[in-house]
């Protein structure tokens, strides 16, 4: 069986980097002649793995494909458009984590965007980020925020086809040598206001108003120094007497009318859309004095809150178009956890054409995936919780993606909620617990509570929740804690499946099973096992990494990712020692499972996170 | 904890500096040998035994520190932020004060003796220095300027100003929240733009730090050694936890999972086993039980609220909070024999409630309103409106807390949008420390906030002590804001 496995990989291997199209995570060699073979150790593991966006295909519950389904999700994107290999159209970022921007390249003449890297250029851009021809030599430059509140520039040494950006300025000051303060939370920009050749710089208060510095000449490198205007610019007040230290706002300008001056756009946390003020005045004399009004007008777009407009002629038709991240606001932010990035077009009127501009699998928030062959035809499901339903706010769900293609060549198709209990973050584990031949699960919820699921017999074809009765409720309490996160497995040979619970404040919980295979009963070993304390949310999943025929650990953790555990002991005794964390661009939240999706002998990887997506990592073997 | 070199660094050279409550082996002169003499000679006129203008008598050590019925005249190593130096050395648009008033104007040389006075702690005769020990202070962070007020509560003075960019903390470290412990020996500041809560001792010296990202408002448990944290607005997307931290050590032990974006109200039952928290984005409050890590979730339901702040009642525990954007408070009954915690009822209380208080009999709720510039106090045993206190120097109050005693009442005043006119105007950019006034730092205001001492049983209000730029939350060893 391993040489069959080993020759499968083989084959599959060396047409691993066509099978997509996708793009190998930074660092990952892409197609190489030599012949990959089987990690052999959880260190190879780490090193097999390849990040694809499209290894298969996905349709949503509509029947849609989702064309990226492995993007990992968004939950507070922060797009802009710019067009950064200088091929005439306009290009996308978004920024969903602080620190880094993942950018999009414009793929075709329509809005299909392409994922390149979750990390552009390796760019540390803090909270927020803005690209800007600063030294007005015809490619774009970059701003950012510098840690905490302040702003750093890039410039760009390549070119307007090929960006190269050198940190040119860690804290912008003023002309008086002062730095510039730019709350972090508020999201500023840079245009040019007045048509006087100089940039302006706009930062939003968490007032409402908006202060204004201009441009007053460079410093040696060509960065502009900016001389401070004015902390009431156009005496634009958003909030008034509602103001308070807890507002949070996004800024942008675009021409709106058409008419030759750039008109703003506001997003603030404390207003459910995006609001427009009109430039009445003309390029050169700028008046912004009228009232805001809810954009579109007429039809507003309304969201949670926070709203970061990034304005653009998209299709080429000479009026402005719109991408709409939603930050969350005051507005309950579970409502924009999957639906938020807009896109607005302007045709005779504004239309929102979509609130996933990058479809892509999005479950909400915190998603905690799970490989497993749900209905019996030999090829692995995926079954994905979430921590709240988006569509009900007081129970999370979870999301069934039936595999419809074969073991080798799967397809998922996603079905509609399935909400087994009233529960938030319900995390699953499938096993057979009672030895019938389908698979069981046991429920994590978001407190200490782990529940039992029953398969029934001769339900494969039905409906999920046809497929599964509840046993009970609860089945398993930790000792104290709360998003308990099981994973079977037999960690002692003895023919049963073991219980291991991860939970909020990242230590483990190990349960043996003290009974049989067709009668579990899990008995509490340890509350704190091994003593790790896993930083927080920790998340097991079990499967042998290097080959050796016994069981290894990864542990899904907040900010520390994917930790690896060896078992260096033996299938009849487990014992592990810590390899460190998976080489992987984990997200925050990270929750790993494994399964071998391409039936190549070797297992893959998937990760779900805080964005609520998954990232997916194909075993590609090592050379 | 582990501290880095730079702050091993810090913490040593802030132990090193001029001590502010210490008294040095070998003390600069005193008072009758520096100030005293110019003060006697040149002020005492006007401000003396025989005339004592605005309150102020300058013929001793005990009146020069005394202040004015204003509040302090000198502030102990901060000649920079000392009125008296500010008005005689003619900052701003003013006159140096005497010769504003027909006197001729203090020579070079007197005006360096008085600074140096002031700068080197403003000692008496015997080189002792003012405001010491175990008095009763209340700590107020002006989140503008990267500084600490400590007012003597009894004396209603500022005894010393914790000026954070002068331990090497930007100009944007951004104080907001203040907790005391009970006997007065250390206390802890949350410094949102920094990502640290810093624990000091009584002198005013930073002992140890915690690091966590975006610390907003801190709640203490009297009974253990447990200090929580809850999260700012400043970020786009902050964690979903309150962090609890050991205080002895200042380990942050764990992030109690509260369930929901921004956790920002934050507060702890009486016995210290309960912790509220409640979001900033979502009408969701959460009672978790730190025993055992259970959390009860709470809907808040109606219009979006937007609760900033908890008080929980020592008496019985009853948590009441406020919200921002409706007005409307909400009472919690606290978990007991029958169930977990559930909202009892809500009622109406327009004007923006903002940090509230119980009193320490648990007999009255003092909610500030923020909207509105008063304070309005509620009967918890069935929530009608007692009384509402409004006058000079409430402007967009904020914070609340009690004196040790329960005799005053102190209400920080961010004065965001300029409602209170200060007494001397310095002018815009430039703060009490001179320092140049980042535009967005303090929202509308261009003038610094108040910290207004009220007699807690009558309502009245006894004093208006301008302090710094955008004060927000403030700390005692009596009631403090959020418990």
């Amino acid at each position: 069986m391993r040489i069959a496995a080993l020759l499968l990989a083989l084959a599959l291997s060396a047409c691993a980097a066509g099978l997509d199209g996708g793009a190998s995570a930074p660092g990952v060699p892409g197609a190489d002649a030599r012949i990959a073979r089987p990690a052999r150790s959880v260190e190879e593991f780490g090193r097999a793995l390849v990040r694809r966006v499209a290894p298969f295909p996905v349709t949503d519950p509509d029947g849609k494909p989702v064309r990226e389904p492995f993007l990992g999700g968004f939950n507070v994107p922060r797009p802009q458009f710019a067009d950064i290999d200088g091929d005439g159209d306009h290009d996308l970022f978004v920024q969903e984590v602080a620190g880094r921007v993942g950018f999009f390249e414009r793929t075709d003449a329509g809005l299909e965007f392409t994922w390149r890297t979750d990390r552009f250029a390796d760019l540390e851009v803090g909270e927020w980020y803005r690209f800007v021809d600063l030294d007005d030599d015809g490619d774009l430059d970059l701003v950012a925020e510098q840690l905490f509140s302040h702003i750093r520039a890039y410039r760009n040494v390549g070119d307007a086809r090929s960006a190269r950006f050198e940190l040119a300025v860690d804290t912008l000051r003023d002309v008086t040598g002062r730095p510039i303060f730019s709350d972090r939370q508020n999201i500023p920009n840079l245009v040019d206001i007045d048509c006087d050749g100089r940039l302006d710089l706009f930062l939003g208060q968490i007032t409402g108003t908006v202060v204004r510095y201009e441009a007053a000449g460079t410093d040696a490198g060509g960065i502009p120094r900016f001389e401070f205007v004015t902390d009431r610019w156009e005496d634009i007040e958003i909030v008034g007497m509602m103001a308070s230290r807890h507002g949070a706002n996004t800024l942008s300008f675009g021409d709106v009318e058409g008419d030759g001056d750039l008109d703003l756009f506001w997003g603030d946390f404390f207003e459910p859309g995006v609001l427009l003020i009109r430039n009445r005045g003309t390029c050169e004399a700028p008046d912004f004095r009228g009232e805001p009004e809810p954009f579109p007008v007429g039809d507003p777009l309304l969201t949670s809150g926070y709203n970061a407009p990034a304005p653009a002629d998209l299709d080429g038709d000479g009026d402005l178009d719109m991408a709409v991240g939603v930050l969350g606001g005051a507005f309950n932010s579970n409502r924009s956890i999957v639906d938020n990035l807009y896109l607005l077009r302007q045709g005779t009127t504004w239309s929102v054409e979509t609130g996933r501009l990058l479809a892509t699998i999005d479950v909400g928030s915190d998603s905690v995936p799970r490989a497993v062959d749900l209905d019996g035809d030999g090829d692995l499901d995926l079954v994905v919780g979430n921590k709240i339903d988006p569509d009900r706010n007081e129970t999370g769900s979870l999301r069934v993606f039936r595999n419809v293609g074969t073991a080798t060549r799967p397809a998922l198709v996603e079905e509609v909620p399935w909400r087994p209990a009233e529960s938030f973050h319900p995390s699953p584990a499938f096993g057979d617990l009672d030895a019938d031949g389908t698979p069981d699960f046991l429920l994590g919820r978001w407190n200490r509570h782990t529940d039992r699921w029953a398969g029934v017999e001769g339900a494969a074809g039905r409906g999920v929740a046809e497929r599964f009765r509840e046993v009970a409720a609860p089945y398993v309490e930790l000792t104290r804690g709360s998003n308990s996160s099981p994973a079977l497995a037999d960690l002692d040979a003895d023919g049963d499946l073991d219980l291991v619970v991860g939970e909020a404040s990242g230590t483990l919980n190990l349960y043996r099973n003290e009974g049989t295979a067709q009668a579990p009963r899990f008995a509490l070993v340890s509350d704190e096992w091994n003593g790790w304390r896993l930083g927080r949310r920790a998340v097991p999943a079990f499967g042998d990494l290097d080959g050796d025929g016994d069981l290894d650990l990864l542990v899904g953790t907040d900010l520390q990712g994917v930790l690896v555990f060896e078992n260096v002991g033996t299938a009849q005794e487990a014992s592990y020692e810590p390899r460190g964390a998976l080489p992987i661009p984990a997200p925050v939240l990270a929750a790993p499972a494994l399964g071998d999706f391409d039936a190549d002998g070797d297992l893959d990887l998937v990760v779900g996170g805080m964005p609520g997506g998954l990232l997916y990592f194909e075993n590609a073997g090592v050379r | 904890m582990d501290l880095s070199p730079r702050f091993r660094l810090l913490i040593l050279v802030t132990a090193l500096l001029p001590a502010a409550g210490a008294v040095r082996a070998q003390a600069p002169d005193g008072f009758s040998r520096t100030a005293g003499p110019i003060l006697a000679a040149r002020c005492a006129s006007c401000h003396g035994a025989a005339k004592a203008e605005a309150g102020l008598r300058l013929d001793s050590w005990e009146g020069a520190l005394a202040g004015s019925t204003f509040g302090e005249a000198f502030i102990p190593f901060d000649a920079e932020r000392s009125l008296a130096l500010r008005l005689a050395g003619g900052q701003g648009a003013f006159e140096a004060h005497p010769s504003d008033a027909g006197s001729p104007a203090l020579s070079d040389e007197e005006f360096e003796t008085l600074r140096r006075w002031v700068a080197e702690g403003a000692r008496d005769d015997a080189g002792a220095l003012p405001y010491t020990g175990d008095r009763d202070f209340i700590y107020v962070c002006n989140q503008g300027e990267a500084s600490v007020s400590v007012v003597d509560a009894d004396a209603g003075v500022v005894a010393r100003v914790v000026d954070f960019t002068k331990l090497g903390f930007p100009v944007n470290a951004k104080p907001h929240h203040i907790v005391v412990e009970p006997d007065g020996s250390h206390w802890y500041v949350s410094l949102i733009g920094v990502g640290r809560v810093l624990k000091l001792n009584r002198d005013n010296e930073i002992v140890a730090f915690a690091e966590t990202p975006f610390p907003g408002l801190l709640a203490l448990d009297p009974n253990a050694d447990w200090l929580y944290v809850g999260r700012s607005m400043t970020a786009v997307s902050p964690p979903q936890t309150v962090a609890r931290i050991r205080r002895s050590d200042m380990t942050v032990v764990e992030d109690v999972e509260v369930f929901f974006p921004r956790p920002h109200a934050l507060t702890l039952s009486p016995d210290g086993t309960t912790l509220y928290a409640a979001s900033l984005s979502e009408n969701r409050a959460a009672a978790v039980d730190l025993a055992t890590g259970d959390a009860t979730l709470l809907s808040l339901d109606g219009p979006i609220h937007t609760i900033v702040q908890f008080a929980a009642s020592p008496v019985d525990g009853t948590v009441i909070g406020g919200g921002q954007m409706t007005g409307t408070l909400f009472v919690i009954r606290p978990p007991g024999p029958a169930g977990g915690a559930r909202v009892e009822r809500t009622f109406d209380g327009p004007g923006g409630p903002w940090l509230l208080a119980y009193d320490a009999k648990g007999e009255r709720v003092f909610v500030p309103n923020k909207n509105a510039n008063r304070i309005t106090v509620y009967d918890p045993a069935d929530w009608s409106v007692a009384a509402t206190i409004e006058g000079e120097g409430l402007a967009d109050p904020e914070g609340i807390v009690f004196s040790r005693d329960g005799r005053w009442l102190f209400l920080s005043n961010t004065n965001m949008h300029n409602a209170y006119e200060p007494r001397y105007d310095f002018g815009p950019g430039e703060d009490h420390s001179g320092m140049h006034l980042m535009p967005g730092m303090h929202g509308f205001a261009t003038r610094p906030g108040t910290l207004v001492r009220i007699d807690a049983a009558s309502g009245t209000i006894d004093k208006v002590i301008e302090i710094g730029m955008a004060p927000t939350g403030i700390g005692s060893r009596g009631v403090p804001s959020g418990r």
